[in-house]
This record gives structure tokens, C-alpha cells and sequence, in this order.
């Protein structure tokens, strides 16, 4: 062995004595003295810079027009505080988009700057929190709640200014942007720079970490391995120069072996990097950061790996043609290919594949109706054994074609719903249109109709839920209360008329608000979410770290009775269902909870997928049974009666995209994109199954494209396997708001053994080639 | 036939294809020989013979087509053979990276010695070869000549039993040769057997025990070099300077052959005859004296390896 370990040995002297690796670790010393002085200190979050207010134009507005008026509110408080000049020239100034003479940007700039720097002079003052002005003011956060308990002579002037940021937010939900209790300074040495950010502590540690990712996927994954294939190319080569091979081989030791060892040493280049850039960054985070992540260093066995991937195919290159040039091009080439397979095959899923998941699944009188995830609505077609498109409105055309190539447009652009209305056989959606942009409508179909989508009514702004009541009425949960659809929605609205004349203001509608009531006002501020039980028609309602359960009163009017603040950040996505006496969450830490109803009390918490996010939970009508269906594409159960969570005995486990109960109880489970499946429970005898074929693109992509996708190597996905270990989350959000919007699940572990085998192969024909050539 | 050869070579057959056409090329057509312990063997041949070939066939370095090819009692090629001997190949590479000592080590560590081993012999070793004073030099600023030492260092540093050694003073300048024929000498002393392949048929026939001349895959001649020297009973060649006219030289010699003629002048003149015995030579004596011509010098030439290769070469068939 020793002889194998001098080859080894060899290469690294090989690796030392050549002058590219010493630019290289010259490079990467510049580099991480550069970010070396990098660090941050936490101040409490209190300034208002240019993005904590969105759009600064409704604020300065508001506080234009309500200056003016003598009741006593926050914009007049605000109005008050500001100095004779600003007044003026708030009250002048023609706002754009507010305005109509807001033709010249200059004078609106002019007097932006003047009020947002008075505004922020306004939050040291202790005076500013009147009662009377925030009376009206829903004071949710915790924090501001203790803030104002205490007495304001003995808060330190950062205690009043955060006060008084605190108050801005809660007094101006829509604009003004909630914000952490901290920020994160950021400094350079002694200097700091930047505003500060609004990071919470274990963000930034999550921030730093995906920053250190993409830092290592550049430097390591990207520059690092094209300069070690540019370097350790002629290795293999060199070894086949007469002189020298003729002497190695005349030595008592097996050729491939040999071939081996060489192919080993020459990953000692990028080795020596790796561990350098690494090593440095690591103890950077640490002693700047207080980051001391040891799975950090793992960063170089994987770029190890990655560069010994590629390394192969150049290594097989330099035995077989014995040039340098040819196996940098050869290496290039085998690059190229791996990326347009990986780039072909997520260009197919996301438009595709993910596009026709489903992601809702409900009963409508004798038929199913299954969402997927563009939003569209399909009826199953028994004689065609096929899904069928319905109920697609005028809004949804407009929508389709940037939903089905941005995915991330999906989540804000799929409507709300649908949701059935058994009493009037009609589905009901709340859907936002492109143009006007963020305008909600109110869609309606009736059966009789053939589902046809009409109605041009306005929805509540922010409806994040639709629900049917156990009486059978539609219920919209929207951002400021709860509505309830007493009109047919499918009825055209008449203007407001005055003197015969039209006037531009929206119209009632057939909506009602139904609570709660202007004391109890919930703003249902992101991150957020409602559920309903669907025998007993109490609500919940979820926002910043607090559910509130509502129930209709004589007056079929929602109103609060019990309240609960979970553990944890304020600012934490779940998601919810209620069903019998239970309360079941899935949190954003992968936790499953189940709460009791009454008393809130823990009855149940685990993390069935680890740290992996739920994506949907439903709760079955009779309330025992609750589908947990995760990101990853696995399904449990919570059987409330037993209080046990089991992984549901179905087919598609890791393909699963929906789970649904029907009235009787069973479960309705999407799979494999558009197949549907009914199982009873607790048997999970599967009663009925909806297989429909999948069409010519789809099968392509399944049984085509994604078998070669998944063996072919996937050396440049192995970043993700790296973000894995890091955040040991298999799936990767794009949202921070809603649990429910989608997130992509690349499997870590299938870039590392396709790349693996991939590898493993090119060695062995390499090892039998050079075995068996005469030289 | 020895029992215990180190080396033993029957009907060796080895063969390539080439080219596009993949045609087939025979660089040896069974070739036979052996090579004694303690004895260096010398192989001879012109370009293209198969010289190289057969050493590798011997290394295990490519695979024979037929025949067969023993080293140390063992197949050629057979890895625990290998342990035993050292090589230095022709033009020999090693990397920029390596200054005399660590190549030294590595070399010496893919031979199977340990640290301490290596450490011991190093530093004679590079003394020997004329190296002990450039040990930590980078071989980049090495000559060819000191390559090749360094290449033969590396060789003797397992202390093999057999070496094989190609080309070994090619490149070397005349101290160099030196330096080598007195290393080959002392492993001579040392019973260490000595393949040697060389296009230098002087130091062949200085340091080699026997040889074999090689020709186009073939083995022409075998033996020692006495054996394959010229025979002398085909004459005696005398080496004569004289002084006088070329027409009264031409005159005195008559019909008798001339072998070479270089004039410096018209008065002085070195030419080569051939001569059947001694009456032969007492009678040309006569003859050129009684002409007036004066005999500066006299003096018979010893027929070496080269006359016998260059015969062998030059259409003369005397295949032994």
C-alpha cells in the first residue's frame, strides 16, 4: 500500500510545486482577509427606511387627508408631529398614482425625503403615543402591548423609537412593514455600513449559511473545479510520456492501481483549495459571525467530489487519448451535457409536471373536482377516464401562460378556492386579475351552466380562504374580517347612481360582512391562515403567532372566544385544521402538533419528516381523522381518537401532492401528478382509484426524460446535497409566508449516488483499459 | 542450456497493428536466448530491430503473441519478478517537480524500501553516478546525461538482481561513460546480472560477456564478442602511412586490395589492405620499399564488434 500512498504523496508534491495552485491559494487568502473584517451588532429595529414602507404614497396620503380632519387617529397624530414646512408641503405636493397632476417627480421627491426624515425624528418623541389617536389601533404584538404597559419616562430612547415603530405598524398594517424586535448592523472593522436589516438572530444564521452556500457553490463548485480541470489535465497524460510510464510500469505494482492512485492525487489540488477557502470561512462565521457550524466543513469532501466527477471523465480522456487538450475538451463537453439534461428536465417539471399536480380535491354533489396547481379546476369524466378542465375564467387564460413558466408567479396568481356550494350546486373562487393588477373578483359557475365562470363582482381585499358553513352559505376570510356570500354571485351588480349619474365606487356586492366585530378586529397580516370546522362551523384564524377561534353567534355573526399564542417567533408560518375537539398545526420546523380545542393544550407533537415542512393538513368531517401531507411528498395520518400519527398505508408515498376527506369520511389521496385514489379508513382499502392517462408530454417526461435524468451524473446539483446537510431540509421554500406555496424538493441524496455510479463506471472502464493496453 | 538462467527466451514472438488499417507489424520472430546469472548481456541491433520490444516483453510492459519469456525463474512481467529487477528506459522522464533525492524516494518507494532504506543507499548511490552534489536541485536544471545517471541511481537503489538497462550511455559525455562502466563493473564483481541494450557497440564490447545481434525482430548473432568478431582466418588488415607518389604507391601494390585510402598531400598517404598471412605482408614490405617508397608507419588492425556488425548490416551474411 505504501507504494500507492507515495503516488498519492507525489501528486500532492506535484500539486505543491505548481505555481497556478499558488496563485490560487494567493487568491483565496485576498479574499477571505477581504471578508474577514466583515461582522454585524444588533440594534433594535426602529427606522423607517425606503422599503419598511410600501408605498410611501398611501402613507403620505393618508396622512394628507386625515391631517386635515379633527378626529383623532394615528395619520393625524402622525400630521401633528410633522413641522409647519412639511405640512405644507405634504398638503401641496401632488403624489403620483394618488394624484392626477402628479406629472413631475421632483416636488414629490423633495417633500418624500422631508417627511420620511421627520418621521423618523418623530419616533424618538415620548409624546407621540396618545391614547385617543391609537384607540382604534388593533395592538396584536406582544412586544408593543409590553411596551406600552411600561412607563414611557423609563424606556431609553431606542425603547421609544421602537415603541413608536411599533405603533406605526400596527396603526398602518397595509403600508408599513412589521418588523423584527432586532436588526442586524452590519459593520466593516470599526465602520458600519448599510442600514440595518431586519433579520432575526436565527435567520441570520440560516442567511449566513445559504450565503456560504452559494459562496462555496462559485468559488469551489464553479471556479474552483474549471481551474483544478484546467491544472491536473495533463496529469493523467504525463503519465504516458515514454520515459516515465515505461519506468512506472517496470516497478512491481498494478496498473490500475496506479491509474488510481494518480487519478486520487490530482484531486489533491482542488483538496488543498477547498480545505483552505473553507477552513477560512468557517473560522471567519465563527469568531465574526459566532457561527461555529461544523457541518460547514463538509463543504469540502462534497467539492471534493464534485471536482472528482468530472475528474473521471478527464482522467478516462488522458488514458485514452493521452492529451491534455483533449481531456480539458472532452470535460467540457460531458459538462454541457449534464446541464441540458438537468436543464431539459426542470424546464419539463416546472411547466409540466409540477403545473399539473393536483393540489385540492373536493366532492361536488356526485362529482370530484380536482385543482391543480396553475388553480384550474377539473371534472372527473368517468366515460373518458379523464380530468376535465372547468371552470376556467377569463382571468385564469390571462394567467396561465406566466404561471406555467414562473413558478413562483403561482403562488400569488392561483385563485383563492374553489369552493363548492351545495346548496346552489355552484363553485365559488376569489381570483386576482393581471389587469388591473391585484384587482379580487368574485368568480361563480353553476352546474346548470356547464360551469361556466361568470360574475364581475369585487372580493374582500387579501380573501385567503373560501369555506361553506354547515348551513350551507359560502364563507370568504379575508384580510380584515370575515365575509359571507348572501347574493348570487353570478348576479351583475348596478352602480351607485347619484342624479342619474354612475359613480366610480365599488358596489356592495353579494357579499356581507359577517365579523368580528370592529373590538375584536383580527388583521390577518402575513403570515397567515383560517380553517374551518366543517360540523360545528367554528373558525380559526392564524396570524403572527396567535390563533383565534371564532364561532357564529344568534346573529350568524363570527365572533372570538378563545385565543392562543404558540411558541416560537411571532413571524412563523403553519398550517391549520380544526376538526371535533382537535386543533392540528403543521409548523414550519417540521413539528406536527395537536392541540385540543378547548383548553390548547398539547395532546400530540412530533416531526414524522423531520425538519421537512407540511405542506396541506385536513381534518375529516367527523373530526377523528387529520391528512398531514408533507413537501416531500409524504402522507401521515393523526387518528384524534387514538392520538397517534402513522404514515398512511397508500401507494405514491414521496409522489403524494393532496389529500382530501369525503363526506363519508374517506380519503382521497393525488399521486403521480393526476391520479386519485379513495381509501377507507382505517383500513385503507383503496374503494376507488382515477387513473387517467398521461398524455404524450407527460409520459415523455416521466418514462423518457426523468429515467435519464436519474442516471445520468449530476455533479453541479450536488450544491444541493451541500444545502441539505446545512439545513437538513430536503425541500426549498420560496416563500416565508404560507406553508402552503409550493417549494421544490430536489432529493439530496440523488445527485451523490447517480454521480457515484456515474463515476465508479468511467473509473472502471479507465482501470480495465489501462490494464489491458500495450504501451 | 543454463538450469538456472536469469534470463530465458524461446521463440518469442511478439507482434502490433498500426495504423488505420490496424496492419499487422512482427517486431520479433522468435527470438531465442539466454542470459546467465552474474552476466552482462549485451543486445545489439539498428533502429527498428525489436531491441525495445523484447525489454518491454521481458517488463511485463506489453504481452508476448507467442514463445515464451522467463525473468528470475518467473514469467516475464510476473509482478514478483519485477521486485528484482531494476530498469532505466530509454529516453527517461522524470517530472519537473523532483529534485535528485526525492526522486529518489519515490522511485524507491514504488520499489517496495521503506524510508530508512532509502535514506541509506541515497547518498552513495548519487555519489557513485557523479550526482552527490546537485542531490537537492530541481532535475529540471538537469542535463540528459545527468538524467540518465540519476535514471541509473534509481535503478541500482532496490539492489535488484537483474538490471536492464536501455540506452544507458546515451547522452553521457565521456566522463559519464566512465562513471557508468565502472558502476556496470563493480555489479559485475557483485554477481548482479546486466541486460544491457546499447547502440554503442564500443562500450558493448567493453563491459559485455556476450551478446546478441538483433535485426528486424531476428537474432543474427549470439555469443561472445570474439565469436562474433570478424574470423581472422579471412586475413590480417594492416594499417599503413607512407610516404611517396600516389602512382608509385599504385605501381608497388599491383592487383592487391585496397580496403581505404586517405591522402594528406600528395606525398603522405594511410591506407588499409588486407593480407592473406605473414608471407603476404613481408612481400608487399618488399615491393613498396623497392619502389622508394617509405613506410612511415605500420601496424595490423584488430577487427572489433562494430566491423562485425557493419558486415552483418552491409549484406554479409554470416548469421551464427
Amino acid at each position: 500500500m505504501t507504494k500507492y500512498l507515495a503516488i498519492i504523496k507525489d501528486s500532492f508534491r506535484e500539486a505543491l510545486a505548481s505555481r497556478v495552485l499558488w496563485i490560487v491559494l494567493v487568491l483565496i487568502t485576498l479574499f477571505l482577509l477581504a471578508i474577514a473584517p466583515l461582522g454585524y451588532h444588533e440594534v433594535l429595529t426602529w427606522e423607517l427606511g425606503d422599503n419598511d414602507v410600501r408605498p410611501w404614497e398611501e402613507l403620505m396620503d393618508k396622512v394628507r387627508d386625515e391631517g386635515k380632519s379633527d378626529e383623532a387617529t394615528p395619520a393625524k397624530r402622525i400630521w401633528e408631529s410633522l413641522d409647519g414646512d412639511t405640512q405644507k408641503q405634504l398638503a401641496t405636493v401632488a403624489i403620483p398614482g394618488i394624484d392626477s397632476d402628479a406629472a413631475n417627480p421632483g416636488p414629490f421627491f423633495r417633500a418624500f425625503r422631508k417627511f420620511r426624515g421627520q418621521l423618523n425624528e418623530t419616533l424618538g418623541n415620548r409624546d407621540f403615543y396618545q391614547p385617543d389617536s391609537f384607540k382604534d389601533v388593533a395592538m396584536v404584538s406582544q412586544e408593543l402591548r409590553d411596551l406600552r404597559g411600561s412607563d414611557i419616562e423609563e424606556l431609553s430612547e431606542l425603547e421609544v423609537k421602537r415603541f413608536n415603530r411599533l405603533l406605526l405598524e400596527a396603526s398602518f398594517p397595509d403600508e408599513v412593514r412589521g418588523s423584527p424586535p432586532t436588526s442586524i448592523q452590519s459593520k466593516y472593522g470599526w465602520w458600519d455600513f448599510a442600514d440595518p436589516f431586519p433579520l432575526r438572530g436565527a435567520v441570520l444564521q440560516e442567511t449566513l449559511q445559504s450565503s456560504v452556500s452559494i459562496v462555496m457553490n462559485w468559488f469551489v463548485g464553479a471556479i474552483g473545479v474549471i481551474v483544478a480541470i484546467l491544472v491536473t489535465a495533463p496529469i493523467v497524460p504525463q503519465m504516458f510520456d515514454q520515459g516515465a510510464l515505461h519506468l512506472l510500469l517496470s516497478k512491481p505494482i498494478s496498473r490500475w492501481l496506479l491509474f488510481l492512485s494518480k487519478f486520487l492525487g490530482g484531486c489533491a489540488f482542488i483538496g488543498i483549495c477547498a480545505s483552505y477557502l473553507v477552513a477560512g470561512l468557517w473560522l471567519i462565521l465563527g469568531s465574526r459571525f459566532g457561527v461555529w457550524e461544523p457541518k460547514l466543513l463538509l463543504g469540502v469532501p462534497i467539492y471534493l467530489f464534485v471536482f472528482a466527477v468530472y475528474y473521471s471523465v478527464s482522467a478516462l480522456a488522458g488514458v485514452i487519448y493521452r492529451s491534455p487538450i483533449v481531456c480539458i475538451v472532452v470535460t467540457i463537453l460531458f459538462w454541457l451535457a449534464c446541464f441540458s439534461v438537468g436543464l431539459t428536465k426542470l424546464a419539463f417539471e416546472n411547466t409540466l409536471w409540477d403545473s399539473a399536480k393536483i393540489k385540492q380535491v373536493f366532492e361536488a354533489g356526485d362529482t370530484l373536482i380536482a385543482v391543480n396547481e396553475l388553480g384550474i379546476a377539473h371534472e372527473w369524466d368517468a366515460s373518458g377516464n379523464a380530468w376535465e378542465e372547468v371552470f376556467v375564467s377569463r382571468i385564469q387564460r390571462q394567467a396561465r401562460f406566466p404561471m406555467l413558466l414562473a413558478p413562483e408567479a403561482r403562488n400569488s396568481l392561483a385563485p383563492v378556492g374553489p369552493a363548492y356550494d351545495s346548496k346552489n350546486d355552484r363553485l365559488v373562487s376569489v381570483q386576482l386579475t393581471i389587469q388591473p393588477p391585484g384587482s379580487a373578483k368574485l368568480v361563480a359557475a353553476d352546474r346548470s351552466d356547464g360551469w361556466e365562470p361568470e360574475g364581475d363582482n369585487n372580493a374582500p381585499s387579501g380573501t385567503r380562504a373560501i369555506f361553506q358553513e354547515p348551513t350551507g352559505s359560502v364563507l370568504l376570510v379575508s384580510r380584515v374580517g370575515v365575509f359571507r356570500i348572501t347574493d348570487n354571485p353570478l348576479k351583475e351588480q348596478k352602480p351607485i347612481e347619484l342624479f342619474g349619474f354612475e359613480l366610480p365606487l365599488p358596489t356592495a356586492g353579494p357579499i356581507e360582512n359577517v365579523g368580528p366585530r370592529d373590538e375584536d378586529a383580527i388583521v390577518l397580516t402575513n403570515p397567515a391562515t383560517a380553517s374551518m370546522n366543517q360540523s360545528t362551523g367554528e373558525l380559526a384564524l392564524y396570524t403572527r403567532g396567535t390563533i383565534t377561534l371564532l364561532k357564529a353567534n344568534d346573529r350568524r355573526r363570527y365572533e372570538p372566544f378563545a385565543e392562543h399564542e404558540l411558541d416560537g417567533e411571532e413571524r412563523q408560518p403553519v398550517v391549520m385544521a380544526l376538526g371535533g375537539s382537535t386543533v392540528l398545526l403543521g409548523r414550519n420546523d417540521g413539528r406536527v402538533q395537536a392541540l385540543d380545542l378547548k383548553t390548547f393544550e398539547e395532546r400530540l407533537s412530533a416531526n414524522p419528516e423531520e425538519s421537512n415542512q407540511p405542506r396541506f393538513v385536513t381534518a375529516s368531517p367527523n373530526g377523528r381523522w387529520f391528512a398531514i401531507v408533507f413537501h416531500t411528498g409524504k402522507l401521515w395520518l393523526y387518528d384524534a381518537q387514538s392520538n397517534e400519527i402513522t404514515q398512511a398505508r397508500v401507494a405514491g408515498q414521496g409522489d403524494i401532492s393532496c389529500a382530501a376527506f369525503s363526506k363519508d369520511n374517506s380519503l382521497y389521496v393525488a399521486e403521480h401528478a393526476v391520479r386519485l385514489s379513495k381509501y377507507s379508513l382505517p383500513d385503507f382499502n383503496r374503494t376507488e382509484r382515477y387513473a387517467p392517462s398521461l398524455g404524450v408530454l407527460l409520459t415523455g417526461y416521466r418514462y423518457g426524460l426523468l429515467p435519464i435524468y436519474t442516471i445520468f451524473p449530476k455533479p453541479g446539483e450536488l450544491g444541493t446535497t451541500f444545502d441539505y446537510f446545512l439545513s437538513e431540509k430536503k425541500t426549498e421554500t420560496s416563500s416565508n409566508n404560507n406553508l402552503s406555496d409550493a417549494q421544490r424538493t430536489p432529493n439530496p441524496w440523488t445527485p451523490v449516488w447517480s454521480s457515484a455510479l456515474f463515476m465508479i463506471v468511467v473509473l472502471t472502464i479507465a482501470c480495465v483499459y489501462i490494464e489491458w493496453q500495450e504501451f | 542450456m543454463e538450469q538456472h538462467a536469469t534470463i530465458q527466451v524461446t521463440d518469442l514472438r511478439k507482434s502490433y497493428c498500426n495504423g488505420l488499417f490496424r496492419k499487422r507489424f512482427e517486431a520479433l520472430k522468435g527470438v531465442s536466448f539466454e542470459v546467465g546469472r552474474g552476466e552482462i548481456f549485451g543486445l545489439l541491433g539498428p533502429n527498428g530491430a525489436g531491441k525495445t520490444t523484447l525489454i518491454k516483453v521481458l517488463l511485463g510492459i506489453v504481452r508476448r503473441n507467442g514463445g515464451s519469456a522467463r525473468l528470475l525463474g518467473r514469467p516475464a512481467g510476473d509482478r514478483s519478478s519485477r521486485v528484482k529487477v531494476g530498469y532505466l528506459p530509454e529516453n527517461l522522464r522524470i517530472a519537473n517537480h523532483h529534485t535528485a533525492n526525492t526522486a529518489m524516494e519515490y522511485y524507491g518507494k514504488l520499489s517496495g524500501l521503506g524510508r530508512s532504506e532509502i535514506k541509506s543507499r541515497r547518498d552513495e548511490l548519487l555519489e557513485s553516478v557523479g550526482l552527490a552534489d546537485r542531490t537537492r536541485e530541481s532535475v529540471k536544471k538537469f542535463s540528459k546525461g545527468m538524467l540518465q545517471r540519476l535514471g541509473l541511481a534509481q535503478a541500482l537503489l532496490h539492489e535488484p538482481e537483474v538490471l536492464i538497462l536501455d540506452e544507458p550511455t546515451d547522452g553521457l559525455d565521456p566522463v559519464g561513460r566512465s562513471h557508468v562502466r565502472n558502476v556496470l563493473n563493480d555489479l559485475k564483481r557483485r554477481g548482479k546480472t546486466i541486460f544491457l541494450n546499447s547502440h554503442m557497440l564500443q562500450e558493448v564490447e567493453l563491459v559485455c560477456d556476450r551478446v546478441a545481434i538483433l535485426d528486424r525482430g531476428i537474432v543474427k548473432a549470439l555469443g561472445t564478442v570474439d565469436e562474433i568478431a570478424p574470423d581472422q582466418s579471412e586475413g590480417i588488415e594492416l594499417e599503413l602511412t607512407l610516404t611517396g607518389g600516389k602512382p608509385t604507391i599504385e605501381a608497388a601494390l599491383g592487383e592487391r586490395t585496397i580496403g581505404q585510402w586517405d591522402s594528406a598531400g600528395d606525398e603522405q598517404h594511410r591506407l588499409r589492405l588486407r593480407m592473406s598471412d605473414q608471407s603476404a605482408i613481408d612481400q608487399c614490405i618488399d615491393d613498396l620499399r623497392k619502389s622508394d617508397v617509405s613506410i612511415v608507419g605500420l601496424s595490423p588492425r584488430r577487427l572489433t564488434l562494430e566491423d562485425a556488425f557493419l558486415r552483418l548490416f552491409s549484406g554479409g551474411d554470416s548469421t551464427t
